[in-house]
């Protein structure tokens, strides 16, 4: 189920919160028991096929994952630190990792398997399970952490909400154990609060607002001429071909935070603070503060339970740049199975690799630090190379973008009417108010910040300081401004797309 | 909603009930308005009211509007086709007695839509009879459905999420869109361009024929033969859609009545003068007759005639109309034929008497053993237009050319 669409916003979402309503006040207990059943629910409408019936098998593979991980994480905090702790947590690991290798991964590597030997004759079409990345991950974590000891006795329903609950299931945050099962337990004494409603119902207009008005127009320019790439049919000009790359990093960004916005105020309906996600990561003036500021949830998760294990950086500078590298190619791998995106990965792997060097040698020798919009500017053109990588269909077609936006076909900057997929204004135009808003405006959660949006908010914008006039309250004003936003977004809301976060 | 919200803020409160409440009051009540007005038919509900139905501005969403126009009433009998069924084929005809028919054309239809919507009005009513005019060209075209038409936002569509769609038509922001503009043509008392049974009739082309021939059909003639010099390859899945529509009517028991809808000569000319490799359209007549004559093999007893009006008729060569005048009598424009012409087709295919003595020998019955013969037919009346409406076709001649400077 889209949360861009009429199904979610008018039915789905009211009915969830009735229920809630309804069996909290009884027993909360019941209320969390009727989300996790919403929770299956807004999972289980997804049918991969829609040429055939609709199958309860994902449904079955999701539950059977939460029970699994459940009794694994039960027995590891009974047996932490021991060495048969240690080997079941192996085998739990090596199980979950085992079945998102098998649908996510099989067939691209016997694709591969079969370019280079011609065996198997035939590879396998598996049917990837809509945000299998997302609960294998969460629950990863919480296999180790019990492992550790950092878990504690969670009842059942808890930890079936906490791996289903609707709003982060399918494409995040990923949301961890230690912070969103205390707040099931500490939500006892209230059901639904006006204040949590107010900012919940503000958040969700503007991730709705980013997504289906900012990225869904801004896809319409590079979706189009990165076709256009793929297809070859002819190079793209100079001045498509920077499009293009501006047009999709933009989207990108907008497409996700506002997805993960969507989820942050659905939560919040429901008084559940999800974690902070995005934090302007285009005003980034480095890439290790890019990977503070982007999908933050994941990197934490990679940062905490693949690089630390890996060594991080307590072995040795080159080890550690050995550490960042893979760390950063199996994030690239996590996001879909193709070169593609391992290419990306490595890509960043390198950017961060490069970042740390020069820190070090800047540090070394007493060097100042470049001025910030250059730093700024610097950041932004080497992560939106890389998203061309993330984005094109093939490796050729990622080139051939580049290729053109470095002048291999001359700087000409826009086709002739008539050759040209989308007029020169009209690409143009949601660029420039898409940098604008990155760069001049505040994010969701600075101007939600009174409020304390998410949860790890303050870590990364220090104390609250004065309040800003912009700062949103509950008043008329702000009221107004968000009418306004909903009635933009209402304009478009009929073309229905998906989030593109939903392949991975 | 508000049984369990506590207020532990009071500016909060103030916001969800001043602001919050009222916004969700608003949705409901667009969900009513639209369910009332219902604009596209898509949203019946018992209390929709009939006072909207001739305001409805189905033009505005076309195949939505239809289907839901085949699913809002019982009829008996339907008439599919591109813009050329759309416009001449009138269902409420005295002919008709009694029998309730719905014109369920689509403007830039093709024979996959045809098929999706015969499919979808024979699922909910016990249909006794089909009208289907097959448009020259469409089996060759590529377009199987042609994006932007509005045929994936509409009930035709048998993928996607069928239950996201109806709450659209409910309390969707299009479908409101829609019943203000149908409020207001009510408040206006200015009928929509469709009736009640999804006829045609009104907000046509404004502009003269002359006009419309000169900037929209010899654009469209020079597009096609274009494409069709570079080659002339049927369509598979427009040749299932034909079989599918055969197979359809046979097992509903759906009388079918099928046709290949006229042009002016005025626009065959063109196509002609633009050097098109096969003016008579030898392609796409064997092709149906083909696909007709297989049918009937594997179903001894399930005749379907083909009707074929594409010619140099004299009613097809009616003379242009001075450069002001709007149309003509039978024709809106070179690929339009006006309603008493469609009556004259409607007539020869369903063996009423024919309106105009005029059409006694409109249009012919074409088997495969006569397709060698009405080519011959078809290539002699160009001669013959040219001599006998020399004006007309030197004013063709003149702006083709002028357009091909263009």
């Amino acid at each position: 189920m889209l949360f861009n669409s009429y199904l979610y916003l008018l039915i789905f979402l009211p009915l969830a919160l009735l229920g809630f309503a309804g069996f909290a006040r009884m027993k909360m207990r019941l209320g969390f028991a009727w989300l996790v059943l919403m929770s299956f629910a807004f999972y289980g409408v997804w049918n991969p096929d829609p040429e055939h019936p609709w199958s309860p098998f994902y449904i079955g593979l999701l539950l059977a994952s939460c029970v699994g991980n459940y009794y694994f994480g039960r027995y590891l905090s009974g047996h932490k630190h021991t060495a048969k702790g240690k080997r079941i947590l192996a085998f739990g690991v090596t199980v979950n990792l085992g079945l998102l290798g098998y649908y996510k991964y099989a067939g691209f590597f016997a694709g591969v398997a079969k370019a280079l030997t011609g065996w198997p004759a035939h590879v396998p079409s598996i049917v990837l399970p809509l945000a299998i990345s997302f609960f294998t991950f969460l629950q990863i974590a919480y296999l180790v952490d019990a492992f550790r000891g950092e878990t504690e006795e969670y009842h059942f329903t808890d930890y079936l909400l906490f791996v289903t609950f609707f709003p982060h299931l399918i494409a995040g945050p990923l949301v961890h154990h230690r912070e969103m099962l205390p707040q099931f337990t500490r939500h006892r004494d209230k059901v639904l609060r006006y204040r949590d409603f107010s900012i919940g119902f503000t958040i969700l207009v503007l991730g709705l607002f980013k997504k289906v008005v900012l990225a869904d127009y801004l896809a319409r320019t590079s979706g189009p001429l990165f076709d256009l790439a793929g297809a070859g049919t002819r190079p793209l000009s100079c001045g498509e071909a920077w499009a293009a790359m501006l047009a999709y990093t933009l989207q990108l960004y907008f497409d996700f935070s506002g997805y993960s916005d969507m989820a942050i105020g659905s939560a919040r309906l429901f008084g559940i603070r999800f974690p902070l996600n995005f934090h302007s990561p285009y005003k980034a003036d480095s890439v290790v503060e890019f990977w503070r500021r982007w999908h933050i949830t994941l990197s934490r998760f990679l940062r905490d339970y693949l690089y630390i294990p890996l060594g991080g950086n307590r072995k040795g500078k080159g080890r550690r740049y050995v550490n960042l590298l893979l760390t950063m190619v199996l994030g690239g791998l996590w996001h879909g199975a193709g070169w593609t995106f391992l290419l990306w990965g490595l890509l960043h792997g390198l950017y961060l690799c490069v970042n740390h060097a020069w820190f070090a040698v800047r540090k070394k020798r007493g060097w100042k630090a470049l001025p910030k919009p250059l730093a700024i500017g610097l950041t932004f053109l080497f992560v939106m190379i890389a998203w061309v990588f993330f984005r094109a269909p093939t490796f050729d077609a990622a080139l051939a973008v580049l290729c053109s936006a470095a002048g291999a076909h001359g700087f000409h900057l826009w086709p002739a009417e008539g050759v040209a997929l989308v007029k020169d204004f009209r690409a143009l135009k949601p660029i420039v108010a898409g940098l604008l808003i990155i760069w001049l405006l505040p994010n969701t959660q600075q101007f939600m910040r009174r409020y304390r949006p998410a949860l790890n908010f303050l870590e990364l914008e220090g104390k609250l300081g004065k309040r800003r006039w912009w700062e949103w309250r509950p008043t008329p004003l702000f009221a107004l401004f968000t009418l306004a936003l909903l009635y933009a977004t209402a304009r478009d809301f009929d073309k229905i797309s998906e989030f593109i976060y939903f392949q991975f | 909603m508000t049984a369990g919200l506590r207020s532990t803020a009071q500016p909060g409160k103030r916001y969800f009930l001043g602001f919050i409440l009222p916004v969700g009051a608003i949705l409901l009540l667009i969900a009513f308005l639209n369910t009332w007005v219902n604009p596209l038919w898509v949203a019946t509900t018992p209390w929709s009211s009939h006072s909207f139905d001739e305001y409805k501005p189905l033009h505005k969403a076309l195949r939505t509007g239809k289907a839901g126009l085949a699913r809002s009433f019982e009829w008996d009998g339907v008439m599919l086709g591109s813009s050329r069924v759309d416009i001449g084929f009138d269902p409420t005809l005295p002919e008709w007695s009694g029998r309730r028919v719905a014109n369920l054309a689509l403007r830039g239809g093709t024979l996959c839509e045809h098929e999706a919507m015969l499919r979808f009005a024979a699922e909910r009513n016990r249909l006794e009879f089909a009208v289907l005019g097959v448009d020259l060209a469409d089996l060759t075209s590529p377009n199987n459905i042609t994006p932007g038409t509005g045929f994936e936002e509409s009930p035709l569509v048998t993928s996607g999420d069928r239950l996201e769609r109806e709450i659209r038509y409910i309390s969707g922001v299009s479908t409101f869109v829609d019943t203000v503009k149908c409020l207001n043509y009510f408040r206006e008392k200015r009928p929509g361009a469709y009736t009640p049974q999804g006829q045609w009739v009104r907000l046509l082309d404004k502009r003269p024929m002359r006009k419309v021939l000169q900037f929209e059909s010899f654009k469209w003639a020079d597009h096609f033969a274009a494409q069709r010099r570079k080659s002339i390859e049927v369509n598979p899945k427009k040749i299932e859609a034909l079989r599918g529509i055969l197979r359809l009517c046979r097992e509903k028991n759906i009388h079918l009545y099928l046709c290949i809808p006229p042009n002016h000569a005025a626009y065959l000319s063109a196509m002609r003068l633009n050097g098109d490799p096969d003016p008579a359209f030898r392609v796409d007549r064997s092709h149906i007759l083909a696909v007709l004559a297989e049918e009937q093999a594997a179903h001894p007893g399930t005749q379907v005639d083909l009707w074929d009006f594409n010619d140099f008729h004299p009613l097809n060569c009616e003379p242009l109309p001075a450069p002001t005048e709007q149309h003509t009598y039978f024709w809106a424009d070179g690929t339009h034929a006006l309603p008493p012409l469609g009556h004259i087709m409607l007539a020869r295919m369903l063996g009423w008497p024919v309106p105009d003595a005029r059409g006694a020998d409109y249009g012919v019955k074409l088997t495969p053993g006569d397709l060698e013969a009405r080519l011959r037919q078809i290539d002699g009346g160009y001669p013959r237009y040219q001599a006998e409406h020399a004006d007309d076709f030197g004013w063709v001649r003149e702006h083709l050319r002028d357009f091909e400077k263009r």
